[in-house]
């Protein structure tokens, strides 16, 4: 845990290595080699659904973090930063390494969503 | 001849994608001058009063549906006004009119204008105003036997005034949204295409693509407010036209885009609204596993 945050230097956060864009994001849809993680409540996941990520609620992490990948590429996404930080911060501590955080916000990932940029994914 | 099928129809995935029914601001700016085309201002006079586009011609849209414009041979038409909402109807009524070449501005025209290099169209001796000289011929429009059965949308057209579009009676807002997620009586209508639904789905909605519309127009409900939606107003704007204009009485169009939504269902919003909220009414009818969602 100490390690962890001994990482947390201004340089890498500054080099911004734990995140991951809302752009990024939707590149990935699709790309097996990374798993995106939706770690929100499941009163927001009955709400509004991203089929292309897993969801697992941050409550439910502990007890399932066995399903997430440790060969893959995982991007921890939720509703709100505070919410993803939480789940990178949980993973990274349950070994997990190559981990990044999505911290713009629905409403970014929404945008990014629209038929026009997702028309640049094709 | 009015075909108020044919814009739905149009607007397929690939035109949706493509944006094929816009103009963009960028786009808008650099066409701005050119006098083959015409910026139709389709705000209330009222509006006017407070703000005139001297480069437009301007039909309320209360009376676009009363004339015939008359734009001269390959000259394009783009509808603009304060609200992604009019745009979207004004251009639903060009294209249902048969009307060639019409591009929504569906950002404010503020938008367009700040693009607008004021430097070169003063070298080139063109200022505001000078698009005036354009004509766009403009006549009654009479309605005639053949589209009797389609009257409805001309009178719904002629209702959308000032006094309508300002009370807000045709749309829902970011403030009654969420408690309209979980009235039984309103009927989510969901108009994204079904590459849109495979990144983003809501379980409170009904999902029919708009082109697919006319063809399954049965699927709807009579007896329940209809509140259509898309990622962002253009689609949903044309959609309630369509509803009314197939003389269903009870629309009425989300006129806020994804993101707004978002914002409406994260944790805090969600929380104030009360506790019984995590089972909002399921219409959805989204069972196949989406094109994106890769195996897992």
């Amino acid at each position: 845990m100490d390690s962890l945050l001994s990482e947390m230097d201004f340089e890498t956060l500054g080099s911004g290595e734990f995140l991951a864009s809302p752009d990024a994001v939707r590149n990935v849809i699709g790309n097996d080699k990374v798993y995106v993680l939706d770690v929100r409540t499941d009163v927001e996941a009955s709400h509004l659904q991203y089929p292309f990520a897993m969801h697992i609620p941050l409550d439910a992490l502990p007890r399932r973090v066995e399903e997430v990948p440790d060969d893959r590429m995982v991007i921890v996404f939720a509703g709100t930063p505070f919410q993803a930080a939480v789940g990178y911060y949980y993973l990274r501590q349950a070994g997990l390494d190559e981990v990044k955080t999505y911290v713009a916000g629905s409403e970014a990932l929404a945008t990014a969503l629209k038929p026009s940029p997702l028309y640049l994914n094709q | 001849m009015l075909d108020i099928d044919a814009p739905l129809r149009s607007l397929t995935p690939h035109a949706v994608f493509h944006g094929d029914s816009h103009i963009s601001p960028e786009l808008g700016a650099m066409a701005f001058w050119k006098d083959y085309v015409f910026w139709l201002d389709v705000r209330t006079p009222e509006e006017k009063d407070h703000g005139r586009f001297s480069y437009a011609y301007s039909v309320p849209l209360n009376d676009l549906s009363s004339i015939n414009l008359i734009p001269p041979a390959q000259s394009y038409v783009i509808p603009f006004s304060g609200s992604t909402f009019r745009t979207g109807v004004a251009w639903f009524w060009l294209n249902a009119m048969g009307y060639q070449r019409v591009f929504a501005l569906p950002s404010p025209i503020e938008k367009m204008l700040v693009k607008l290099d004021v430097a070169a169209l003063r070298e080139r001796g063109i200022q505001f105003g000078c698009c005036s000289e354009k004509v766009l011929g403009e006549q009654a429009r009479p309605i005639t036997n053949k589209e009797s059965n389609m009257t409805k949308i001309h009178e719904v057209m002629q209702e959308l005034d000032f006094e309508y579009l300002g009370a807000g009676k045709h749309a829902v807002t970011e403030r009654d949204f969420l408690g309209m997620v979980h009235d039984k009586n309103v009927f989510f209508l969901d108009v994204r295409t079904d590459e849109e639904l495979g990144c983003s789905s809501y379980p409170w909605a009904y999902h029919i693509p708009l082109h697919q519309l006319p063809g399954r127009i049965e699927e709807l409900p009579k007896d329940k407010l209809i509140v259509p939606f898309c990622s962002s107003v253009f689609r949903a704007s044309i959609t309630w036209a369509w509803l009314k204009g197939k003389g269903f009485e009870q629309v009425k169009t989300l006129i806020i885009g994804t993101e707004t939504i978002a914002t409406l269902l994260k944790p805090a919003s969600l929380f104030a609204m009360g506790n019984s909220l995590s089972t909002p009414v399921s219409r959805s009818t989204y069972s196949k596993t989406p094109q994106c969602c890769a195996a897992r």
